[in-house]
């Protein structure tokens, strides 16, 4: 019978981990890269280099760029908070900020990620800001490192507004899905600059 | 009576294997079907604004509601001390387990943010039956896995009643709340009704029932061996008769209330007169395929009382099943929701005033389908690894 | 320079100190709401219909008062909003398209599976045949079904009565889809890309009219009022309930006004007149 009770309790953990593996796996696979990247980030820190970007210098392929990248969009400015307490802290400040501003209606623009995304926009090839949906950009550098999906750009604009560029819907755009670990992201990257190539063409 | 011997499933033949292969399939193309929603958005589904529920709760409400029924057996025997029914108990706690797990399954993937699963189970709105339900439902599978250790548990067996009455009493109120989902739905007239809670209590017997016959009568012919007793094909056989004939008064006292309150003739008209496919649905379905038809073969003193008219009437009354909930899901969807009583909606952008359309798509039928094929290949998995079923009872001539 | 275009400039002189960013923030609404009519007609000619200041001045009442935006909105308020079906135009869809316009949703023609915030209706009684036509859309009911049944909280209804999806924990069962008796909401079937800024939505959640919460939240009006005040009939009226001295409460005062199926007793902010 003592069996019976175990086998009882595999059956049961078979079935938790078959979903636990279908929409939690991507994040968990990340879990120990992240415990890496931490002690990367904290290593880093202690060397008191003022680049900021070597922290995930070593994994990212194109860091250096990266770094250029969000010198020129945020113009040399500074990040709203020492940028040792935004690595850290990030998520905690928008999320916060999320619900202050959708039950209470507070609308200030501090650590709002309105204004995350003002700074932090990443000129691509063509001269025009990219989207998230390119691994260039800002909050997917680190994110893509360990593995961090987040699904605000879902629907929150990765860019800059520009100007009469309403919304529209792109079948041929397909969301992050929680289960695509894998993104072909040149593909992305490519259709992406033709599309918005072309569509800066027909606004014009 | 001797003690009841249990086994693990062994004896069987190649062909179990077959089928389980076939059914593992089944699951695989339904994962597929998922993952293509997931990816695409609902827009590969014939779901629409108008028609916000459509296949996949279909066939999570029937699994649902079947689950709940499933675990009649064992609280008859447990509850109600009718020895006769002891060596299927096991088992009837099994298969509602595994139906309630394939039935949820298809709801949360036809949710349109499945990777937000994890919400859904830390925040709740206690207003919402839907919230309740997700207790319920919870719940429902804790209990019954006690109920099932008591059941296995040589020196627990005393606690077996017990458990087996809160299992009872919560499965009631499981059924009730999945009814009263329903029920909540001011608006949407052919929801106005309390007859829902019942009539899904009801209906529940018949469904878990039939997928209880339906598995016994596979294990029969993949092994050759008799568990199905003569004593047990009669006993169900006038179940499934009451069962039914409760279904069918609860459905004309839901239609007569209805027709009695003015305010609801329109929508029962579209829904048992001149609703397009509706009406075929429900009279066709519901009332002839799956009740009367299955009711005759039963009442036949002498086919009722074989094993095959047992296995046939039991697939009728799956197929009347899925017609009943599709019939109630879809039909009560379908009528327009009335805007400004006395008035008619000449002109809508949004399709106001219009029947809804709704025709399902391959992949949410997959999904559903796969959903169901989850739970039966759990339940044919779990009666290899443990002893949930009674060894077969010697031929009877 | 628009208010909804970044500006690098005053985002890179924002510096470090949050306290800065904020008080700049909160001068510059209270600059277009209360004083700038010059601005408010800048933001017209540059072709976003932000005229809620001028129309705001036009009614001659404070319809939306302008809030801090550091300040939480309260329940002093309750924002509603009268139609007067008789002011409301034939083949009129200018609310429509200023909502499409201001939240970054398109109706493409097929309205079973596009995301459709308002839309025009047109009833007729059957015994004298006389027509009327109106928008509608989500009514910001007092008690709203939608936020009854949401079994994860996530429909809900603001402080100041506006009945909202808060979209980052809405799971997309679309209960409230099937609660709803107006038909108010919709759901994202697909992919939504560039979306506005002030306006995010995306693929998998219920939606539904804001009430253009963005803006109120600054002291303007939602986007279909000033619209239809500034370019159709003027037949929306936008305003505090609660405030007895407002122009919504004092016109409903003085003249019969119907709540739409008011037999399901769910008191409706959003109110129409001569229908
Ligand atoms: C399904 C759509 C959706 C997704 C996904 C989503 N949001 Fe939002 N978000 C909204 C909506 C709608 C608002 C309300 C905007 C308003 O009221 O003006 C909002 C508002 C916010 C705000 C306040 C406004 C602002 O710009 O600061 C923050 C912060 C925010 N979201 C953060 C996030 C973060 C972080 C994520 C990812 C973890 C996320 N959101 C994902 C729809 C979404
Ligand atoms: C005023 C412009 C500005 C705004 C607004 C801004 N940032 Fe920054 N941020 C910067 C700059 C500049 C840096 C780089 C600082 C450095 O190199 O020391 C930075 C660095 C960061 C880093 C660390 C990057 C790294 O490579 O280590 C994170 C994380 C970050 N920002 C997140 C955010 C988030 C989240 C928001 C929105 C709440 C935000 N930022 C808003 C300018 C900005
Ligand atoms: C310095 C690298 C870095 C950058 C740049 C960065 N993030 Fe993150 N972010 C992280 C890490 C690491 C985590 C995971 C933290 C954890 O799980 O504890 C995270 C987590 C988050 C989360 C919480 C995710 C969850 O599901 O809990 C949000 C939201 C988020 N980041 C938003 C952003 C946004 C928006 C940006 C761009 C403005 C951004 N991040 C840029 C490193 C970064």
């Amino acid at each position: 019978m003592k069996r019976a009770v175990l086998a009882m309790g595999v059956l049961g953990l078979a079935i938790f981990s078959a979903v636990q593996m279908t929409f939690v796996a991507p994040v968990n696979a990340g879990a120990q890269q992240l415990t890496e990247f931490r002690i990367a980030q904290a290593a880093s820190d202690n060397n008191k280099s003022d680049k900021d970007t070597k922290a995930s210098g070593k994994t990212k392929p194109d860091a250096a760029k990266l770094g250029t990248n969000h010198g020129s969009a945020v113009n040399g400015g500074e990040c709203i908070r020492p940028t040792k307490e935004m690595r850290k802290n990030h998520m905690d400040m928008i999320l916060h900020k999320r619900d202050e501003t959708m039950y209470k209606g507070i609308r200030t623009k501090d650590a709002s990620l309105k204004q995350c995304i003002s700074c932090h926009a990443i000129k691509g090839d063509e001269g025009t800001f990219i989207k998230a949906t390119d691994p260039k950009h800002f909050c997917r550098g680190c994110h893509d490192q360990v593995a961090v999906r987040i699904d605000c750009f879902d629907c929150h604009a990765s860019r800059p507004e520009v100007k009469k560029d309403s919304a529209h819907l792109n079948p041929h755009q397909k969301r992050l899905s929680p289960f695509a670990l894998v993104q072909d992201k040149k593909a992305t990257a490519t259709a992406l600059n033709s599309f918005l190539g072309g569509q800066a063409n027909d606004k014009k | 009576m001797a003690r009841i011997q249990f086994q693990t499933f062994r004896d069987h033949d190649n062909k179990f294997i077959l089928i389980g292969a076939l059914i593992a399939l089944l699951v695989g193309i339904g994962a597929l079907s998922a993952l293509y929603m997931e990816h695409n958005g609902h827009i590969v589904t014939g779901m629409n604004n108008q028609i916000v529920w459509g296949m996949p709760h279909v066939f999570a409400i029937f699994l649902i509601v079947a689950a709940s029924g499933a675990l009649n057996i064992a609280s008859i025997s447990s509850v109600f001390n009718k020895k006769a029914y002891k060596p299927y108990a096991r088992f009837s706690g099994l298969l509602a387990i595994c139906l309630l797990i394939g039935g949820l399954l298809v709801l949360v993937l036809d949710l349109g943010r499945p990777d937000r699963l994890i919400v859904a189970m830390t925040t709740y709105n206690f207003k919402s039956i839907f919230a309740w339900n997700i207790i319920l439902y919870n719940g429902f599978i804790a209990i019954v896995i006690v109920y099932l250790w008591t059941m296995f548990q040589k020196n627990l067996n005393g606690y077996t009643k017990y458990a087996g009455f809160a299992a009872f009493i919560w499965r009631l109120l499981l059924t009730m709340g999945t009814g009263s989902i329903f029920g909540f739905l001011v608006a949407r007239e052919a929801y106005d009704s309390a007859i829902y809670a019942p009539l899904f209590i009801i209906s529940s017997f018949v469904y878990g029932l039939a997928f209880t016959v339906l598995f016994l009568a596979m294990l029969e012919w993949t092994t050759g061996k008799n568990f199905m007793p003569k004593d047990i094909v009669r006993r169900f056989r006038g179940l499934f008769i009451v069962f039914i004939g409760g279904v069918l008064f609860f459905t004309l006292i839901l239609h007569l209330a209805n027709l009695y309150a003015s305010q609801h003739h329109g929508v029962e008209e579209f829904l048992l007169v001149n609703g397009g496919n509706f009406p075929t649905i429900f009279w066709g379905g519901q009332i002839i395929l799956g009740s009367l038809l299955p009711l005759a073969i039963l009442a036949s003193s002498s086919f009722g009382l074989s094993r095959r008219g047992l296995v046939l009437a039991s697939i009728l009354f799956l197929l009347g099943g899925i017609a009943q909930i599709y019939f109630i899901l879809i039909g009560g969807q379908s009528y327009p929701l009335n805007l400004f009583p006395g008035m008619e909606v000449t002109q809508s952008g949004f399709s106001d005033g219009a029947i809804g359309h709704y025709s399902a798509t391959m992949p949410e039928i997959m999904l559903g389908i796969g959903g169901l094929s989850l739970a039966l290949l759990m339940t044919g998995i779990a009666v290899k690894v443990l002893p949930f079923l009674p060894k077969p009872w010697a031929d009877e001539a | 320079m628009t208010r909804n275009n970044f500006d690098f400039s005053e985002a890179g002189g924002c510096g470090t100190s949050s306290c800065s960013c904020k008080s700049q923030d909160t001068g510059k609404a209270e600059d277009v709401t209360k004083r700038d009519f010059l601005k408010g007609s800048a933001y017209a000619a540059g072709g976003i219909s932000l005229t809620s200041a001028l129309t705001l001045f036009t009614f001659g009442g404070s319809p939306a008062q302008a809030k801090e935006d550091e300040t939480a909105i309260s329940s002093k308020q309750r924002w509603g909003m009268l139609i007067d079906a008789d002011k409301c135009g034939d083949d009129c869809d200018t609310c429509v398209s200023a909502c499409s316009e201001e939240n970054g949703w398109k109706n493409t023609g097929n309205p079973l599976t596009d995301t459709i915030w308002i839309r025009k209706i047109k009833v007729k009684n059957p015994e004298t045949e006389h027509e009327t036509t109106m928008p509608l859309m989500c009514l910001h009911c007092e008690k709203p079904p939608c936020v009854d049944v949401c079994p994860t909280g996530a429909s809900f209804r603001r402080d100041d009565g506006i009945v909202l999806v808060d979209r980052h924990i809405c799971i997309g069962c679309r209960y409230c889809m099937m609660a709803c008796p107006y038909k108010a909401r919709s759901f994202a079937h697909e992919a939504v890309e560039d979306q506005k800024e002030h306006a995010p939505r995306g693929i998998g959640c219920v939606e539904s009219c804001t009430l253009c919460v963005h803006k109120i939240d600054k002291g303007e009006q939602p986007a279909c009022v000033s619209a239809c005040s500034k370019s159709a009939g003027g037949a929306m009226l936008f305003g505090d309930l609660n405030d007895p001295e407002s122009e919504i409460s004092q016109t409903i005062k003085k003249y019969a006004t119907t709540q739409m199926r008011a037999d399901l007793g769910l008191n409706v902010g959003v109110r129409y007149q001569n229908i």
